[in-house]
């Protein structure tokens, strides 16, 4: 024992000065210096806070008809003019906005909670299970995105609701292989089996050790995801199978304005440009979290 | 006083291998092919080979990590190998491994109180409070402060995480430890105070080890007991000090031959083995060592020796005894 | 006495991440003479493999850069050499060995395509010759076979003939030095056995002076004429194989050399170092060594030793032997 005093406190004086470095405060350090990223989450930020407050923020009504200002130009009182009934193009987008990211958030919300149960319970028992999960997704694959979209709506019938459903399913495919795929390596690794020669469950290694480890895929991808969840159901609404007029939905606005692009050309931009600006926000957004989290993690 | 806490029989690991465009015709690779030991209470066993003759395999097999071919681990009474996955958790509580990779086998997204108290928290062992107690006394235990539970596994140097992986498995109080190459991934002046570690517990809490190790000296030193290991068989095992100074089997001798010794001015007699290890899918005919063997007669050649008793206590399969 | 060959003189060489430098090598002096084995001893992270990729030019694709120092191979500065001329002395006069046998092939090139690519470039031997040239090399590293493991692929080897044709590959220029930077440590034992035979082989046949890297004191033992013991990027200790296996000064070099265990050598208790190896973010201030050192004093918790002469060849940082040190100039 003469010897072994010495090694067993190991003495370390900076330990007390230092903060814990948590693997959120590591990932905080990252993401801050890109600047791209941060004002793409700024940006969402307030698209959030103007999607909470809308009714309350919008100087007009979105629904109320003016037909005294029919298709009026940008001005001082009408930011992004009018449409066909005259009513206020600002007002009806920043109404659209809580539409737009309800739509994009709770599609692929649904996407990513089932997408990343079949994928883990497909990537980790694997077996007849794991097939036949990955031949219904390859099947999905085989659809176009917006097409699949389409069929699902035939079948459901039109309105947000069922295109929240359409945008939903076509996602699960996606998430599900990504997450099959950082399961079946993380299953491997060392600290699974460490996990598992101490005797813990497989309940527990799912949700104690490969779910958290795949989290920070799955928060990138789902980033991502919500620009084209938005994008779609837009396409979807434009061609008259999402969001009904009067509603301010982005694609509704610009599919009614399609037939002024010339003589109004204001009717379609704004509302074109806020779904522009949105989608290319949550890219940004996502490319920044990716490199910050998962840097291996390149399409 | 000497009270069996292991008994393996046996013991055989055969991993199938697909051959052909449909996977009908099968192959196997004789990974663990027949091995018998024993460990008693309070001792340390050290299991020492090359790359591929199957002791870490060995190892993962007493663990239950993997399930075995053929054979049977009898620990404390209890065959491991008929238990089922429920049964084989809470086998787990007395049976602990420490593993070669310091850095890979800690989960990097948990602290280092939440990875040495998950043993407590699937055998359902004391109330949370108890166990951040225990948690700390672990750590001052293993050298560390109480001060670097709720720190991540990133910050520790490969020492400190293996001293981690040892508080760990010494949370649930084990019987046996299966320790698989715990120092080779360290540093020389960090291997030491870690050997030191696992010597001073075992004292401390009369722990029994499997140590699995490529390194002779390593070995000769933390073992009482030596087993040695060749293409999936044990071809050698004995007390350490007559296995290290009176070797039997041809391999044993050629491997400590080729060990280099920290001493210049030691000109060693060398027996430099020919060729390489074969590869266990299509192990040599008889005595699987035969083909380099310096030794080797007609008989080598198409029977395989069995371990013997050579003189009291020294096992050794070769047909020369 | 023999020849320098091969000359570093405090050389620095850093790596810059995240905007911050990191002193990998932190001012190493070191020689080497035609036809001898220097052994470079250290942990990981004590700058030995990155003064071994120092003297090859071979930092371009990692972070680090040499920042100061000199290194003179025969009559000319390595580091100020323009990169063709570079190239023409890396193969060539100094060739290097890899750790890894497994990665340091390419897989899609037979054995022959490999190591016959640096003979037509430096030896300019044409098809015939240099095939020739290449089975010689393959019977000198002790391949069996030669003929027939030429027109073989890399992954049809096993680990040790991999290495062996990494030595081949090496030796094929006739170097005058070779930097084996842990050439050893992915092998089993027995397999190391033969490589280091083959090694002490080639190296009397070609009269070849070698740089071998490596953690392995047995391997140091049995190779080397003259050792350098580095600890967090500096030399701190320099001697004769003998002298310092028998008469190790520095505390670093005595703790290592105890911390091992000894076959045959029947010890109850390993000595040991302790503490851990400094990081670069926590590099202690005065001696690099004092936390873990069981000898320190006052001073060394301030100032860093220099490299000081004990004895003839015998060099070592260290305050404790401020007396004993020649006073002359080096």
């Amino acid at each position: 024992m003469k010897n072994g005093t010495v090694d067993l406190h190991i003495k370390d004086g900076r330990q007390e000065a230092e903060k814990v470095r948590t693997p959120f405060l590591e990932f905080w350090r990252k993401f801050k210096k890109q600047r791209i990223a941060m004002i793409a989450a700024f940006f969402i930020g307030f698209l959030f806070i103007v999607a909470l407050l809308g009714p309350f923020i919008a100087p007009y009504s979105a629904v109320e008809p003016d037909y005294e200002n029919i298709l009026s130009s940008p001005s001082m009182q009408h930011l992004a003019g009018t449409d066909a009934f005259g009513r206020d193009i600002f007002s009806r987008i920043i109404e659209g906005t809580r539409i737009s990211l309800f739509v994009g958030l709770s599609s692929v919300f649904f996407s990513a909670v089932l997408g990343t149960i079949l994928g883990l319970v497909s990537g980790y028992y694997g077996g007849w299970l794991d097939n036949m999960i990955m031949r219904i997704c390859d099947v999905l694959f085989a659809f176009p995105g917006i097409l699949l979209a389409i069929g699902i709506i035939a079948i459901l019938g039109p309105g947000l609701g069922n295109v929240v459903i359409a945008v939903a399913i076509f996602g699960i495919p996606t998430f599900a292989r990504i997450v099959r795929s950082s399961t079946l390596s993380i299953k491997e690794t060392l600290y699974v089996e460490s996990a598992r020669s101490v005797g813990a469950s497989a309940k527990r290694i799912i949700f104690k050790h490969i779910f958290p480890s795949t989290l920070s895929s799955i928060i990138v991808y789902f980033t991502m995801r919500i620009g084209t969840a938005i994008l779609t159901a837009a396409s979807l609404s434009f061609l008259g199978l999402g969001a009904q007029p009067p509603s301010p939905e982005w694609g509704a606005m610009l599919s009614a304005g399609r037939d002024f692009l010339n003589t109004a050309p204001h009717v379609t931009f704004f509302p074109g440009l806020s779904i522009f600006i949105t989608v290319l926000a949550f890219n940004l957004l996502g490319d920044g979290l990716r490199d910050a989290l998962d840097p291996k993690m390149k399409d | 006083m000497t009270e069996l806490l292991l008994e393996v029989k046996n013991l055989k690991k055969h991993f199938p291998v697909n051959k052909g465009l449909f996977g009908q015709k099968k192959s196997f690779v004789r990974a663990v092919d027949g091995v018998s030991l024993t460990i008693e209470k309070g001792e340390t066993l050290g299991l020492v080979g090359e790359s591929g003759c199957g002791k870490s395999t060995t190892g993962r097999m007493i663990t239950r990590l993997l399930a075995p071919t053929e054979g049977e681990i009898l620990f404390d009474g209890r065959d491991l190998s008929k238990l089922n996955d429920k049964q084989i958790r809470e086998a787990r509580k007395e049976l602990q491994m420490i593993f070669q990779d310091p850095y890979a086998s800690l989960n990097p997204r948990m602290t280092i109180g939440e990875t040495i108290a998950e043993p407590l928290i699937v055998h359902n062992m004391m109330n949370k409070k108890d166990r951040i107690k225990k948690v700390h006394e672990l750590l001052e235990c293993v050298g560390l402060t109480s001060y670097h539970a709720n720190r991540y596994p990133h910050e520790f140097s490969g020492g400190q995480r293996q001293r981690i992986g040892i508080a760990r498995a010494l949370a649930v109080n084990p019987k046996l430890i299966v320790a698989d190459e715990p120092v080779s991934a360290l540093d020389v002046s960090i291997q030491s105070q870690v050997l030191n570690l696992m010597q001073d517990l075992q004292e401390e809490f009369g722990l029994t080890y499997l140590f699995i190790s490529h390194d002779l000296s390593v070995v000769e030193h933390i073992s009482d007991r030596v087993g040695v290991m060749y293409l999936g068989k044990l071809v050698e095992i004995a007390r350490k000090e007559t296995l290290y100074e009176n070797p039997k089997h041809p391999y044993t001798k050629a491997l400590m031959s080729a060990v280099p010794i920290a001493n210049p001015r030691v000109k060693k007699e060398r027996i430099v083995l020919q060729g390489d290890i074969p590869s266990p899918s299509n192990p040599p005919t008889g005595c699987t060592f035969h083909p380099r063997c310096n030794a080797c007669m007609e008989i080598c050649k198409t029977e395989v020796p069995l371990l013997k008793e050579t003189s009291p206590g020294h096992f050794s399969a070769c047909h020369l005894y | 006495m023999s020849n320098r060959l091969l000359e570093i003189s405090n050389l620095k060489t850093y790596f810059f991440v995240d905007n911050q430098q990191i002193p990998a090598v932190n001012g190493v002096d070191l020689f080497i003479n035609e036809g001898e084995t220097l052994g470079i001893v250290g942990e990981s992270g004590c700058g030995k493999s990155v003064t071994s990729l120092s003297i090859m030019g071979l930092l371009g694709h990692t972070p680090g850069k040499v920042v100061d120092g000199s290194i003179r191979f025969k009559d000319s500065d390595l580091l100020t050499l323009p990169e063709d001329k570079m190239r023409k002395i890396r193969g060539n006069e100094i060739a290097m060995i890899f750790q890894e046998p497994m990665t340091s092939l390419n897989p899609v090139y037979k054995i022959g395509q490999q190591i016959g690519e640096a003979v037509r470039l430096h030896l300019k031997y044409d098809k015939k010759k240099t095939r020739e040239h290449v089975i010689n090399m393959l019977k000198l590293v002790g391949i069996p076979r030669a003929e027939e493991i030429i027109d073989e692929f890399p992954h049809q080897l096993s680990g040790g003939m991999r290495q062996r044709v990494m030595i081949a590959m090496a030796m094929s220029c006739n170097p005058t030095l070779l930097i084996a930077d842990e050439p050893t440590t992915a092998l089993d034992v027995t397999i190391q056995a033969q490589i280091l035979e083959i090694m002490k082989k080639v190296k009397q046949e070609k009269g070849t002076a070698m740089m071998l890297i490596t953690h392995d004191l047995g391997v140091v033992a049995e190779m080397c004429d003259r050792i350098v013991v580095m600890y967090a990027g500096k030399v701190v200790e320099e001697a004769d194989v003998f002298e310092l296996f028998e008469n190790p000064k520095h505390p670093y070099t005595k703790g290592l050399l105890n911390s091992v265990p000894k076959l045959g050598l029947k010890s109850e208790r390993l000595t040991s170092i302790p503490g851990n190896v400094p990081t670069p973010a926590n590099m202690p201030k005065g001696c690099k060594f004092a936390p873990r050192c069981i000898e320190v004093m006052e001073i060394c918790k301030t100032e860093d030793p220099e490299l000081s002469q004990i004895s003839n060849g015998h060099q070592c940082r260290c305050f404790l032997y401020e007396d004993e040190f020649v006073k002359e100039a080096k």
